[in-house]
């Protein structure tokens, strides 16, 4: 350990009452600018909560593309496949006889399963439909309508994100802001190789979240195929529903601020290799640290809001 | 202004005074707080697996957690246990307007239409029987 990383007396620590932090210019700037943040932040997701509460419970279901009018449609049925078996073929061509759907949509109904959808149903219908799936070594049962106001949690007919994924995420975010504040700590202390190590790993863990958020993004637009209930392409793009559309819209923008606190991280990375910070000027990774501490609050919130609930 | 001026919530601080609060912010007992967040993250995972059919629970539940989890992070974290009245007084208006703007929405979630208790659109390519 150099005399540079030595840390300066641990025994003798005042009360936190005893030394209020200094109020410089940056650091009421930065609160400035974090007060924007939050109307800004509180304007997407007050609008997410509106669109959601406001919209009407037969806005999703099981069996139908979001937004379809259900009004006629109450005692309709369907089949959920769940594997297609060793028959590809005679189960496309059981649903198309059964439905009269063409080539492509039998085509999107397969590549869902384990969660592919077939609608269009009634009550006699799909249970012939299930018993001939049957026959074929397919996996399937009858569904009967579901409606909802929104995609509900752990839905897979109607909700296409992965929580399990996103909690991950979550928590590297949040391990990202606490190596964030042990970078400001170790600069506070004078450490300045701790606090370049502590910059680069929320500069990793950060770099992390966007790539986990980016394969995410990957999987929903073009990645995977989805049922009906989630987008009648089968992929959950921008357009296909108000879900989609407000998912996008939050967790696109609260992505750009991370991108943006990734690339301040590492100019300040680099300025800490350059050993421009010390234990009496560490004005600008405290900056970028209140910064980061607050993306990583909003998504507290967001994940919670979007995903969980 | 001088030193003696610790009323107002803007004071220029020493150097002692800077050297002083940055010990203080830099002893902070940031690991534990962590390991709050992580159970905290856990308790969220598995309240809103187990309670998902159960809205009302979940809502509150998963709404406290979160903000248990928001207010660690920023008490900590963002060294506001540390600061002094003005950073409140910067963020506070922001808050309450925070506040205000959701209030305000409140009506459009709460007095929603019916579509299930109006009546049916004909959507028939059939001209409307004449009455009698």
């Amino acid at each position: 350990m150099t005399s540079a990383d030595a840390p300066p007396h641990p025994a003798h620590r005042p009360s936190a009452d005893a030394a209020p932090a200094p109020a410089t210019p940056g650091k009421v700037a930065i609160w400035l600018f974090l007060a924007t943040e939050i109307m800004f932040f509180t304007g997407l997701l007050g609008s997410y909560i509106v669109f959601r509460a406001g919209s009407p419970p037969t806005s999703y279901s099981n069996l139908y593309a979001p937004a379809a009018q259900l009004d006629r449609l109450k005692d309709a049925r369907g089949v959920v496949l769940g594997a297609v078996g060793p028959d590809a073929d005679g189960v496309a061509g059981a649903i198309a006889s059964a439905t009269g759907k063409g080539e492509a949509e039998v085509a999107r109904i397969l590549a869902a399963a384990p969660h592919g959808v077939v609608n269009g149903l009634d009550e006699k219908g799909a249970g012939e439909l299930t018993a001939a799936l049957g026959k074929l070594g397919a996996k399937a049962e009858a569904a009967s309508l579901r409606t909802s106001n929104w995609p509900r949690p752990y839905d897979p007919l109607t909700n296409p994100l992965s929580i399990d994924l996103t909690t991950v995420n979550t928590f590297i975010l949040i391990c990202s802001s606490a190596t964030m504040v042990l970078a400001v700590s170790a600069i506070q202390q004078g450490r300045k190789g701790r606090c370049s190590l502590f910059l680069l790993a929320t500069l990793v863990l950060g770099g992390t979240f966007l790539g986990v958020q980016v394969f995410e993004y990957h999987e929903l637009l073009e990645g995977r195929s989805y049922p009906i209930g989630i987008s009648p392409t089968g992929h959950f793009t921008p357009e296909v529903s108000l879900f989609a559309s407000c998912f996008f819209t939050v967790t696109g923008f609260h992505g750009l601020h991370v991108a943006a606190g990734v690339v301040t991280l590492a100019i300040v990375f680099l300025g800490s290799l350059l050993g421009r910070f010390s234990a009496q000027d560490f004005g600008a990774v405290e900056y970028a640290g209140l910064y980061w501490h607050f993306v990583d609050v909003v998504w507290i919130l967001l994940f919670t809001i979007v995903y969980l609930i | 202004m001088t030193e003696a001026d610790a009323s107002l919530p803007i004071v220029p601080a020493t150097p002692a005074q800077a050297a002083a609060a940055a010990d203080v912010e830099s002893h902070a007992p940031y690991l534990k707080i962590l390991f709050a967040l992580f159970l905290l993250t856990v308790g969220e995972y598995l309240f809103a697996r187990f309670l998902k059919d159960s809205p009302g629970p979940l809502i509150f539940g998963l709404v406290l957690l979160a903000s248990a989890k928001a207010a660690l992070v920023a008490w900590y974290f963002m060294h506001l246990k540390y600061e002094r009245f003005w950073v409140f007084l910067v963020i506070g208006p922001a808050l309450l307007m925070a506040f205000i703007l959701t209030l305000l929405l409140f009506p459009d979630f709460v007095m929603l239409p019916d579509p299930l208790g109006e009546p049916v659109p004909a959507t028939s390519g059939e001209a409307p029987r004449p009455a009698g």
